[in-house]
């Protein structure tokens, strides 16, 4: 099979499925990382810390990725569905990662300027 | 003149145990198309190649292959265009392949027909003919110009993912139904369109849309369809 995967729309898909997939993910971890409340406030605290180190800010990058990416493609998708782009979805896509991109950078920035705060009060890189 | 380079998939199921490419070498004219190029290498030079074609205008939907990893009509994809050499051709994906370029469409047209491509209406016929406004007409969005190539059904990996999904062409012959102002029949066609392997089968991956040589637009028909299945439903 020599289709060309690397179109406009091709990518789309693969990468809403795998963000969509690592989305999911992280919402179980999520959930899981909450529930640690059921067991009194110091394991939630404890759950909290650990979460929090600068390994986890670095995760988070990837994590905003496909908040960004998931959202923006969807609504590319809502367009294409109910507002009839098909015609003008490419530059529909690459407007939307044009926007994500932007908002991406600026909350990466945020979030390794935190983490390599953290490190510099002596914060060990991995919590484990 | 020039010399052009063609590497074009092989496989005869009585000899071949695995698919090969062989690469042929045509001396081409301005102007040829990559089914000129074809007809010349199976006429002069390898008459084993296998491919379909008819009627060279890109009305019979016969020379529909994959050309650079791309479907097209064979008889439409001018040469010129395609700067780099070799230029490959492959059968349409998705499908079984026969022999060389020539794939099972079967399948193709199962799909089809479960669709009821024509027009359901148990009403009398009036006594001139079941009038249809141009307003009405331009409602269809062209979709009467499907040549059933299948083009845009080879290129959705929806469709090689799952072989009954109905796939893009025959959804677009639902909607040249369905959307038919004249057309009664959407009872009888619901369950078939409103089903995992019908309409919500496809993930807007939209490469129908760019496959169709005629510029039609399957994905628009199927927004437009499961839209119309949803708002009778509830």
């Amino acid at each position: 099979m020599r289709f060309r995967w690397w179109q406009t729309g091709m990518l789309a898909w693969i990468l809403h499925r795998i963000t969509g997939l690592a989305l999911v993910f992280y919402v179980s971890l999520h959930i899981w990382v909450v529930s640690t409340l059921q067991m009194g406030k110091m394991t939630f605290e404890e759950t909290m810390a650990f979460v929090q180190a600068p390994f986890f800010r670095f995760l988070e990058v990837g994590l905003f990725f496909c908040v960004i990416y998931h959202a923006l493609n969807g609504l590319r998708i809502i367009a294409v569905d109910f507002l009839g782009a098909t015609q003008k979805h490419i530059p529909i896509f690459w407007t939307a990662m044009a926007i994500g991109g932007v908002l991406w950078i600026w909350g990466s920035v945020n979030m390794v300027g935190h983490a390599i705060h953290q490190l510099s009060l002596g914060e060990a890189f991995f919590p484990f | 003149m020039a010399v052009r380079k063609f590497k074009i998939f092989r496989f005869n199921p009585e000899n071949d145990s695995k698919p090969s490419y062989k690469t042929y070498e045509v001396e081409c004219l301005p102007g040829w198309t990559i089914l000129d190029a074809l007809n010349e290498i199976k006429w002069f030079q390898d008459g084993t190649l296998t491919y379909r074609r008819s009627c060279r205008h890109g009305i019979c939907g016969s020379c529909a292959m994959q050309v650079n990893g791309l479907n097209g009509l064979a008889c439409e994809l001018q040469l010129a265009p395609y700067k780099k050499d070799p230029i490959v051709v492959d059968p349409l994906p998705g499908f079984e392949v026969h022999k060389d370029l020539v794939v099972n469409m079967e399948p193709f047209y199962e799909a089809l027909k479960r669709v009821k491509p024509w027009l359901i209406n148990e009403d009398a016929p009036p006594q001139r003919e079941r009038y249809q406004s141009p307003e009405e007409f331009l409602e269809l969005d062209n979709s009467i110009a499907c040549i059933l190539c299948a083009a845009c059904t080879s290129s959705c990996p929806s469709f090689w993912a799952d072989s009954n999904y109905l796939g893009p062409a025959a959804l677009l012959k639902a909607f040249r139904y369905e959307f038919d102002s004249r057309d009664k029949g959407f009872e009888e066609r619901r369950e078939v369109l409103d089903n995992k392997h019908g309409l919500w089968r496809c993930h807007k991956i939209i490469n129908c849309f760019h496959a169709c040589p005629k510029g039609l637009n399957p994905t628009g028909a199927i927004s437009k369809l499961q839209q119309k299945v949803v708002t009778e439903k509830w």
